[in-house]
């Protein structure tokens, strides 16, 4: 086999595009031609530099900052405005739309994409919301959840100690919350915030993995199992974010994060074993 | 209202950072990457009522990809020449220092090195190494994105690596001859 054939085959190894069939034969090659296996642990060892040390460039609080002053700025049709004012008073939550500019901008983009036809019917919208009751929790904790990444505010109190911040939780809540650590799993704890569910405002704890943020969205559930029966994890996916959902002792939790829906998972068992 | 709003909230916006790296990875430029930053995101804004992507990253990524492209079309209009690699065999590339791979370890003070070489790259194989190691897009994504064929990505993706190799080799045996003096 060519040598640059090799070089392909090594790629897509590495970047599991190998169908099962050829991966076997990957396997079969890398243990018996040492070369190849040395090739293979450099293209590794460089995959892990890249993804460890090359920079990823965020935006700037300039250009976000930017954005959203040039989409305001697109003169608001009188269809929008009425738009704007329809939306619901500023929860503690949704500080992020407390901004005059975003709001322009909610304006702006609901204007673009109803074409003012549904202007006067915003109400046709929650009625169209017949979903259960637990959709609506998961809807709401990932809209939560964009919400303080978009503000970038993912916390309220800053901790990794859950000592710092369990105590937090129950000043500012009438109820108390199990704060696992799961820094030895490989999730760090970042804190707390309060956010909404409904029209609940619950505890959220924020953890960290990798690059990927958190979401522990923990209040007492309506549809509480025994207190002993621990419910299996449930796995959904709700507009690009995954959310993994689970029940301990009374209480319900939607952990929201674009973390992969394996490692969610894998996160939502362990702090449902370790709270 | 709470639904729409939700819908614009949890699908653009929060792949600002994805646009903006690829942007900036593409024209190596911070304020020009702000500006193709901002215009896709208008642009997007124009087409979301039509986007019926349930994934809506590479398609915005896909808005940012045309937008540089053009930038660069009309401002560098050099760098696209790079084109040409993909007609090359592989074994065709100037191979003037075989990679070694003992030299290969990337140790501490390197990563700069790393850097550079990736910004080094000719643009098709950098866009196409961001949006592999970075955003952990498959092939058929990146292939959407570039606008080519799924073996052009791999193909392309095993040459930027191969190209890596022999950058990052030079600069180790570089260090090495430092070492000796």
């Amino acid at each position: 086999m060519k040598q640059s054939d090799d070089l392909l085959w090594l790629s897509a190894a590495l970047d599991g595009e190998l169908d099962i069939a050829q991966c076997a034969e990957w396997e079969a090659r890398l243990a018996s031609e040492p070369a190849l296996k040395a090739l293979w642990d450099t293209q590794q060892e460089l995959r892990t530099a890249i993804r460890e040390h090359v920079t990823y460039h965020e935006a700037s609080p300039a250009l976000r900052e930017r954005i959203a002053t040039l989409l305001a700025a697109q003169a608001p049709s009188p269809a929008s405005a009425r738009l704007v004012t329809n939306l619901p008073a500023a929860s503690p939550a949704s500080s992020a739309l407390a901004d005059p500019g975003r709001r322009r901008l909610w304006g702006l983009a609901a204007a673009s994409l109803l074409l003012g036809a549904f202007a006067g019917a915003g109400t046709t919208w929650r009625m169209m919301r017949t979903g259960s009751q637990r959709r609506d929790e998961a809807e709401d904790a990932v809209a939560g959840h964009v919400r303080a990444l978009l503000a970038d505010r993912m916390v309220d109190v800053v901790s990794s100690d859950q000592h710092t911040v369990r105590p937090w939780i129950s000043a500012h809540f009438a109820y108390g919350c199990p704060v696992p650590d799961l820094s030895g799993q490989g999730f760090e704890l970042l804190g707390a915030r309060r956010d909404v569910i409904g029209t609940q405002t619950v505890a959220v704890l924020a953890y960290r993995r990798r690059k990927h943020l958190i979401s522990v969205f923990v209040h007492p559930s309506g549809n509480a199992t025994n207190a002993t029966g621990q419910a299996a994890v449930r796995l959904s996916e709700i507009r690009g974010f995954n959310v993994a959902e689970i029940s301990h002792a009374g209480m319900g939790m939607q952990i929201v994060s674009d973390l992969n829906g394996r490692e969610l998972a894998d996160f939502a068992e362990l702090f449902q074993r370790t709270a | 209202m709470d639904e729409l709003r939700n819908r614009f909230e949890a699908t653009l916006l929060p792949h600002i950072d994805a646009s903006y790296n690829l942007a900036r990875w593409i024209v190596r430029d911070a304020a020009v990457a702000d500006d193709m930053v901002q215009e896709s995101l208008l642009r997007a804004l124009r087409y979301f009522s039509r986007c019926r992507e349930s994934n809506v990253r590479p398609w915005l990524l896909t808005i940012v990809r045309h937008t540089c492209f053009a930038w660069l079309k009309s401002h560098r209009q050099g760098e696209l020449h790079d084109y040409s690699l993909d007609q090359m065999d592989l074994e065709n590339i100037p191979d003037k220092t075989d990679c070694n791979p003992e030299t290969l370890a990337i140790r501490k003070g390197e990563e700069a090195m790393l850097q550079e070489a990736i910004a080094a790259l000719p643009v098709v194989f950098r866009e196409a190494i961001i949006l592999r190691e970075f955003e952990d897009l498959s092939y058929r994504e990146i292939a959407q994105i570039a606008g080519v064929p799924i073996g052009t990505v791999m193909s392309r993706l095993a040459r930027a690596r191969r190209l890596l190799f022999q950058s990052l080799g030079a600069i180790n045996r570089a260090a090495e001859w430092e070492d000796l003096r």
